[in-house]
């Protein structure tokens, strides 16, 4: 094959690849944006969005973060977390700037120094009866209850 | 209503973008009185970067962070500047207008890409502003620090000296972008802070297009550019939520501009561009540290000429005092970020783990399997994956039998940045099979753009019919006589 000739192949090959991958990325991405639902994301208020996102823990931090002063301290009670990180990792962030302390269970030493718990259990769970706080609000999802207490007084 | 709130948060951005662009050009302004149009388009970038970086000085130096205090001091600049500021909008607004002529002469398949291209940015726009934070590492760290530096008014990781998890040592440039929009917009929203991302997709965008109608056909360079704005790899960044907030996809931009300037200064000699994909690069050392060796290859690449140079001529060749003024400015937020590490006792993550040498020869067979078996339980041919790696083969192919000056740099750069991604995986002491699986998907998203870029370069020795030239007279001719000069500069010392 001649040197003009092999270019000409190298060529022709090159631009068919792009071209193939550019229609491709067109077909994939184009589908991915047709099936945007741009009018709810323009009428749809995007921290209503962020309420409904996530499971019901999730659900829940985005609506409690709005429900307890900003200096609160925070205990999170999670008997069994899908991930301890998980836990971790989004309840200090929803609830930032609060300082918050994830455990395991109710540990009479740490709560003495919590404004707030965030009592996150399965509906088979029983509710948790805490001395020296009160009930504030009850968050009911499909996968999780999550109750929020405040401290007496 | 809720329609006032995303038009708020659209509006907020675009206020954003703006503010970005102008304070970018302001900047340009002073180091170069003509920039290239590729300069140009990338310089909102520039004041992006520059915002963050203004506030991580006012933390320093105890001055609070409000849109008075952020942006006044570049309004002042600005009413001083004026007559220069003035001049750089009337010829942006002529290269826009010249851009809108340019739309109608496109073909039907052009058109298509073009139009394309426009809507997906503006459904990226509409996403980025209304989509929820869901990520693990935005929620986790991005973000997260974000609304700790924004709070605290200062870049201090003291407060969470003890979450090793959170990646402490990974640079504040995203985070304190975002902290940015925070301070221009007065509150703290974490969804409409995570939009930052969006300044780099259209600058990468714009940059890639400006750059490659220089050397590329009308139809080819759209062609190409769709591929950057488009590729289903950074939909999760852009367009769906996994990614967003993440700052996997802002290193991808950052390195694929920097190669853009490399590549502009090796076509026209135009030794600005040299300063400027340094300049880029250390950008992307700010945002992941992935940037760090990206940083390290491009000053190599860029210095291995004049040390040939040197050897060969036995007389060292200086560089030229601009360029080590840019080195070293570009270099100083990395040296200050290593600083703050370091006095803080916040240890980098260790990618060697407590292995000698020789047990990590002994155990590279054994990883070299495990790494090749991890990466190909990755791989499926609905992804972009094979696409890529396709791209890189057929790129190296392309310049291995072409020789292109202009390719091998890149071809180079790219090929040194992979292989720091496979040694990492090689040496960790981590599982690698667990590391590959989290890791993977994001380490091609940062090599994807520069990849594409590659191949445009690749195939410009073998474009030979009218059809594939350039629109621009001339440019042609730029192609490959600069190359042989010097990026360097400077006068070999006597």
């Amino acid at each position: 094959m001649t040197p003009a000739r092999r270019a000409t192949f190298l060529r022709r090959v090159t631009i068919v690849f792009v071209t193939a991958w550019a229609v491709r990325s067109l077909i994939v991405s184009g589908d991915a944006v047709l099936h945007e639902h741009m009018g709810s994301a323009l009428s749809t208020s995007p921290w209503v969005i962020q309420a409904s996102a996530g499971d019901g823990f999730e659900q829940s931090l985005v609506r409690i973060r709005t429900s307890i002063p900003s200096s609160d301290r925070v205990d999170v009670v999670w008997n069994n977390p899908p991930d301890y990180y998980y836990a971790y990792f989004w309840s200090t962030f929803w609830l930032f700037p609060r300082k918050v302390t994830v455990l395991g269970d109710f540990e009479p030493a740490q709560l003495s120094r919590a404004d707030v718990l965030v009592h996150v259990r399965l509906h088979n769970a029983p509710t948790a009866d805490v001395i020296g706080f009160t009930v504030l609000d009850v968050y009911t999802f499909p996968d999780y209850i999550v109750t929020t207490y405040r401290r007496d007084g | 209503m809720a329609e006032g709130e995303v038009a708020l948060s659209i509006a907020g951005l675009i206020g954003y973008l703006a503010v970005a662009y102008v304070i970018g050009r302001l900047l340009v302004g002073v180091f170069v009185p003509y920039p290239s149009s590729l300069l140009r388009v990338t310089s909102p970038l520039l004041g992006g970067s520059a915002l963050g970086i203004v506030l991580w000085i006012y933390g320093a130096v105890h001055i609070p962070w409000n849109p008075l205090t952020l942006l006044l001091p570049w309004f002042g600049a600005a009413i001083v500047r004026r007559k220069h500021l003035l001049r750089a909008f009337r010829e942006d607004w002529q290269g826009v207008a010249t851009e809108i002529r340019f739309l109608s002469q496109l073909g039907p398949l052009e058109l298509v890409l073009a139009v394309a291209t426009v809507v997906m940015g503006a459904v990226y726009l509409l996403n980025l502003v209304t989509q929820p934070v869901l990520g693990w590492d935005a929620i986790a760290m991005w973000l997260f620090k974000a609304n700790l530096y924004y709070t605290q008014q200062a870049v201090d990781l003291g407060p969470i000296s003890t979450d090793i998890r959170r990646n402490l040592d990974y640079p504040p440039l995203y985070s304190l972008m975002v902290a940015s929009m925070y301070t221009i917009t007065g509150h703290l929203d974490d969804i409409l802070g995570k939009s930052v991302t969006y300044l780099f997709f259209l600058t990468s965008v714009l940059g890639f297009l400006t750059e490659v109608r220089g050397f590329l056909g009308r139809q080819l360079a759209l062609t190409f550019t769709f591929l950057v704005a488009a590729m289903p790899i950074f939909l999760p960044a852009i367009f769906s939520f996994p990614y967003m907030g993440w700052a996997d996809y802002p290193v991808a931009t950052l390195m694929l501009i920097s190669l853009l300037h490399l590549v502009h200064g090796n076509r026209t000699g135009d030794r600005a561009s040299f300063s400027f994909a340094i300049v880029f690069a250390s950008l992307a050392a700010l945002t992941k540290n992935e940037g760090l060796s990206f940083l390290a290859v491009i000053l190599i690449v860029l210095a291995a000429p004049s040390v040939v140079t040197s050897i060969r001529r036995k007389k060292m060749i200086v560089p030229s005092i601009p360029l080590i003024a840019v080195v070293l400015l570009s270099l100083a937020p990395l040296i200050a970020w290593q600083l703050y590490l370091k006095l803080n006792g916040i240890q980098s993550a260790r990618v060697v783990g407590e292995q000698s040498v020789h047990d990590l020869l002994v155990l590279l067979p054994g990883k070299v399997i495990a790494t090749v078996r991890a990466i190909r339980a990755q791989l499926s041919f609905q992804s972009d994956y094979p696409w890529i790696a396709s791209g890189y083969i057929l790129s190296l192919g392309l310049s291995a039998l072409s020789r292109s000056l202009l390719a091998l740099p890149l071809v180079a750069i790219v090929s040194l940045q992979a292989a720091s991604y496979l040694i990492v995986y090689l040496v960790t002491p981590l599982d690698i099979n667990y590391l590959v699986s989290v890791t993977f998907d994001r380490l091609m998203l940062q090599l994807a753009p520069s990849i594409v870029l590659l191949l445009a370069i690749a195939i410009v020795p073998y474009l030979a019919t009218p059809s594939d030239r350039p629109d621009r007279p001339g440019q042609m001719s730029a192609l490959e006589p600069a190359v042989r000069r010097s990026p360097v500069g400077g006068e070999v010392s006597r």
